[in-house]
């Protein structure tokens, strides 16, 4: 049985979609999404493991403070979560991206 | 002042979160947690840091259950403590019907009750020996049922019957609650083990 993406999970490929190839903070993702830290860091985690999502540390601008976390999504990410948008926008259209392994 | 004691709070929140998250998310705790001293002025820290120990707690539950590696010896002592008692009630139930010491009519909602011990005995054996300890859906399925039935019948003989609390508590855990919760154990294997083998190339089992 295939599993569709939540309605959480789609929302933050909207986001991530707008710019494909632009690096985003996870509190950025989080404004634009408006999911909580705890929704929306293990949907990037799940997303990461899977290939879907590439990650790099960036180091602050601000002295003394830490580096950020930033997130795009890869290629392949990128043709997927197109996929998956689109077959969301048809109720009757199943697929499996969050089944898929990486 | 308010915001310094707020971001006191969420750092504290974030250590506790750091020393739950397992190992293997070390990177995404500290991704999270340094997110926490770059969020605006307008943002609360506290719901960030709150989230933080949410997806902690989430992971490590996560890689516990995954990854826990129960012998199968120890599952089947478990396994065997938790049907024991139904078990013993069904044959008892059976005997004293055969005996002509209880009307069929009772015997009959008895061991229906009780019915749970001895199946899920053989069933959870066979699999846990045989198995891998995968259990088919349709044999979790009826289990689950059998056990739900044993949980709410006992339950209900029991608050019907007006037994004192402390008998109450002792035949709901036997009978009841441990049954239903080896189902549920027997559920989490059969969910993970496939996955876990099929992750680990076939090798765990």
């Amino acid at each position: 049985m295939t599993r569709r993406p939540s309605a959480h999970t789609l929302s933050l490929f909207a986001a991530l979609i707008e710019q494909p190839r632009a690096w985003q903070y996870g509190y950025e993702l989080s404004q634009t999404t408006g999911l909580q830290s705890g929704t929306l860091y293990p949907i990037l985690m799940r997303l990461c493991d899977r290939g879907l999502l590439e990650s790099k540390w960036q180091p602050s601008p601000q002295r003394g403070r830490p580096p950020r976390h930033m997130y795009r999504l890869t290629a392949a990410g990128a043709v997927s979560v197109r996929e998956a948008l689109a077959r969301s926008a048809d109720p009757n259209a199943h697929q499996n991206l969050m089944g898929k392994p990486a | 002042m308010r915001r310094q004691r707020s971001l006191a709070v969420a750092r504290s929140l974030a250590r506790h979160a750091a020393l739950v998250a397992p190992h293997s998310r070390a990177e995404w705790t500290t991704a999270m947690l340094s997110e926490l001293e770059h969020l605006p002025a307008g943002a609360s820290p506290t719901r960030w840091a709150v989230g933080c120990v949410v997806v902690a707690y989430a992971e490590r539950m996560r890689v516990m259950t995954r990854l826990l590696p129960v012998s199968r010896w120890i599952l089947t002592i478990e396994m065997v403590l938790c049907f024991l008692p139904p078990s013993w009630l069904f044959a008892a139930t059976v005997f004293s019907a055969a005996q002509g010491l209880m009307p069929w009519q009772l015997a009959l909602l008895y061991s229906s009750v009780a019915l749970v011990g001895p199946l899920g005995l053989l069933t959870a054996l066979g699999a846990i020996h045989f198995r891998r300890g995968a259990l088919s859906r349709m044999a979790l399925t009826l289990l689950a049922l059998l056990a739900a039935w044993t949980l709410i019948g006992y339950s209900a003989q029991l608050l019907k019957a007006g037994t004192p609390a402390s008998e109450w508590w002792r035949d709901f855990v036997l009978i009841g609650l441990l049954p239903a919760l080896a189902v549920a154990h027997l559920a989490v294997i059969s969910d993970v083990r496939p996955r876990y083998a099929a992750a680990a190339g076939g090798l765990a089992g």
